[in-house]
């Protein structure tokens, strides 16, 4: 984690003209808070403290901080002063919690489909450290999540997996680009049926077929079918962001068997044997390698386009966050494993006061 | 009146409560009481609302008649505080069945709102944040009206007939997301960075949940309206007023929502919204196949998740100070060159 605390201004003079919006926006990722008088800007591997100047008018400057407000408007609306605007800009670019927001001139030209695939795989291990930082995932490793969410884990991945079919087919079925449709139809021929490991898995554990085939997926497993399905209708490339996401590459292989092991020696190792033998299966397919070789066949790609993409990506992995939670808060209670006619899905019980 | 065959399962939601001879249930709308040898009768067959017993089945276990039993389920009923988990299966008309539906809808519809989302915000203690946030959240998913009513239209393979029902109502509703935008710019917020500013995954699963319903057909995708206008009576534009004019109150600073979210309310409640297009559609079918009843109820349950996925997204999300408002997309140059 790094950080930068700034507690007094430069002696520098911002040199932007009245009425032209600055050439700077905050990050996405980008949360606040404030301890001991200061407000401090971070994400998951920065923090910025800005001691010595206001909390209120330092959130006000930095919520305008969008590429829109030009400097005199900045300051009108923060209170700041447009020396301190400056100072806290500098302080922002210089950590890479801002970024110009004309750095990716469109009179460059758009990028080549490799760039596109090379900035998500630049972006995918950090995301999935972000993910996998879950208490889901981490009371799972740690073996402190009990059985029952152990088992509507694997339930839900079971519908995810078997989803493919819902997913990868709908993003054969809208690729206009016959192309890059014979990447998805390979893909979609050697996932079809993986689901089938995962319901050897859930028999290993006790469930008959039944009681699988009864359930229907939690509403979080559903948003992340939905959000690949929309993805692939708006954009084939959307849905290989997406898709790129899924599958293991080099440099998270060792972590995947590791927290395999950890699931084998905590909760059930023939349903867990069963998962690792899918694993294995997509990387002996070269699974890892889907984007780089779809994106050879992309040709250019525009801005808008690589935005969107990204931005689809962005939201997969957002998408993914929100299922856990919604697994890791239904299947906490163990009741909700038993068969019941109908699911009443997120009330806690009783709570009317 | 409770069918004999129907299977009730009590709201989890409700809170009972049984003192002094009394035997109460309280929802977030209204308190039933029972007294006498009724609250006695009622604190057993509480165990028994679990959805698997038929009330005949509850009446024998408690050893009572069936006409007692169904009386005592009654004010119960009449509230939709009970599911009945064997609506699809029972014979009848489509009226019949419509009526189920719609009690299993305002069912649903309570359980959504006797959520976190509208405790907090309901108490005035919600912080601005929570408030603008799901002003921004609900801004996105009624202006994707344009898309999944379009996409319900488009996919309606039912006769002419529907096609103009939904149609008409596409063409009533489309826009309307303009109303919140300005709303929210009322309260200060950016236009161009509320119309950027990407859902959060569940306003998105929300929005996505309407489209899979407009690409499966007219009967799933008409069910959902059912879940949006619950009541048979929609309530009154007094009874809005009441309700924004109180919120406004807690929360002075999000005027502009709130009166974004009255002007809708006075729209739809001057279009009539509160005949639903499934209701014509049964009434034209006579009633529906168990199998079609299926997919109406499976479509509407599934919306209902949906839309507690909502609330509590935008209560874990918003309401935590650090987080941004308007949330902000992410950009390839962000990626390029930071």
């Amino acid at each position: 984690m790094h950080k930068l605390v700034l507690d007094r201004e430069p002696q520098r003079k911002a040199s932007n003209a009245p009425g032209i919006p600055l050439d700077v926006a905050l990050n996405w990722d980008i949360r606040f808070d404030e301890q001991a008088g200061a407000l401090s800007v971070e994400n998951s591997e920065t923090v910025v403290t800005l001691s010595g100047f206001e909390p209120r008018r330092c959130r006000a400057f930095l919520d305008r901080l969008d590429g829109e407000h030009s400097m005199d408007r900045l300051c009108e609306e923060s209170g700041l002063g447009e020396r301190e605007c400056t100072a806290i800009i500098a302080a922002l670019l210089d950590s890479g919690v801002a970024h110009r927001v004309s750095a990716f001139n469109p009179a460059t030209g758009p990028m080549s489909g490799p760039q596109f695939a090379k900035a998500c795989r630049d972006l995918v291990p950090r995301w999935k450290n972000r993910l996998f930082g879950h208490s889901l995932w981490r009371r799972l490793t740690s073996g402190a999540a009990p059985r029952a969410l152990f088992q509507g884990w694997l339930l839900e991945n079971f519908h995810f997996i078997e989803g493919v079919t819902l997913r990868l087919g709908a993003a054969t079925a809208h690729c206009a680009d016959p192309v890059l449709r014979r990447h998805f139809i390979k893909h979609f021929a050697e996932e079809y049926d993986h689901c089938e490991f995962f319901r050897r898995a859930l028999r290993a554990c006790g469930m008959s077929n039944e009681e699988i085939d009864a359930g229907a997926p939690l509403a979080g497993t559903l948003a992340v079918i939905y959000w690949a399905r929309d993805a692939a209708r708006k954009d084939p490339l959307c849905y290989a962001a997406c898709s790129a996401f899924l599958e293991s590459t080099g440099s998270d292989r060792q972590s995947a068997i590791d927290f395999f092991q950890r699931l084998a020696e905590k909760y059930e190792p023939s349903a867990v044997k069963h998962m690792a033998q899918h694993a294995q299966l997509d990387e002996d397919y070269d699974h890892a390698g889907f984007l780089e070789k779809f994106c050879a066949d992309t040709g250019n790609i525009d801005r808008p386009r690589a935005d969107r993409a990204i931005e689809s990506l962005r939201g997969f992995v957002e998408t993914l966050e929100l299922w856990s939670t919604a697994v890791e808060r239904h299947y906490s209670d163990e009741s909700t494993l038993r068969p019941c006619p109908v699911r009443i899905y997120g009330v806690t019980p009783g709570t009317i006061s | 009146m409770i069918l004999l065959d129907a299977r009730p399962l009590l709201a989890p939601s409700t809170r009972t409560e049984a003192h002094a001879g009394k035997f109460c249930v309280h929802s977030a709308a209204t308190t039933i009481e029972y007294t006498g040898e009724r609250a006695h009768l009622v604190g057993e067959m509480l165990s028994l609302l679990d959805g698997r017993s038929s009330v005949v089945e509850i009446a024998a276990q408690v050893g009572i008649g069936l006409e007692q039993a169904g009386a005592l389920l009654s004010p119960l009923h009449d509230e939709a505080l009970l599911l009945d988990t064997a609506l699809e299966l029972h014979e009848g008309s489509g009226g019949e069945f419509f009526n189920g539906f719609r009690r299993e809808c305002r069912f649903w519809s309570q359980h959504i709102f006797a959520g976190r989302f509208w405790k907090h915000l309901r108490s005035g203690a919600a912080p601005l944040s929570m408030v603008l946030g799901w002003g921004i959240e609900f801004y996105h998913y009624v202006k994707y009206a344009d898309e999944y009513m379009a996409a319900g239209v488009a996919h309606c393979s039912d006769s002419w007939l529907t096609r103009q029902w939904i149609s008409k109502h596409f063409v009533e509703e489309a826009g309307h997301g303009e109303i919140f935008l300005e709303g929210l710019v009322d309260c200060g917020l950016s236009r161009s960075r509320i119309r950027d500013a990407p859902p959060l995954p569940a306003t998105r699963a929300l929005m996505n949940t309407l489209m899979e319903s407009a690409l499966e057909g007219a009967l799933p995708y008409t069910a959902c309206f059912g879940l949006t206008q619950p009541d048979a009576i929609a309530p009154t534009i007094a009874e809005h007023e009441q309700f924004y004019g109180s919120l406004r109150d807690h929360y002075p600073a999000a005027a502009g929502l709130f009166a974004a979210f009255l002007s809708h309310a006075k729209i739809d409640a001057g279009l009539k919204h509160d005949r639903t297009t499934i209701e014509r559609i049964l009434e034209a079918r006579r009633g529906a196949e168990p199998s079609q009843r299926r997919t109406i109820l499976r479509s509407v349950r599934r919306l209902a998740e949906a839309f507690v996925l909502f609330h509590d997204q935008i209560a874990d999300f918003y309401a935590v100070p650090s987080c941004q408002v308007p949330r902000r997309a992410l950009r390839m140059e962000e990626i390029l060159f930071t």
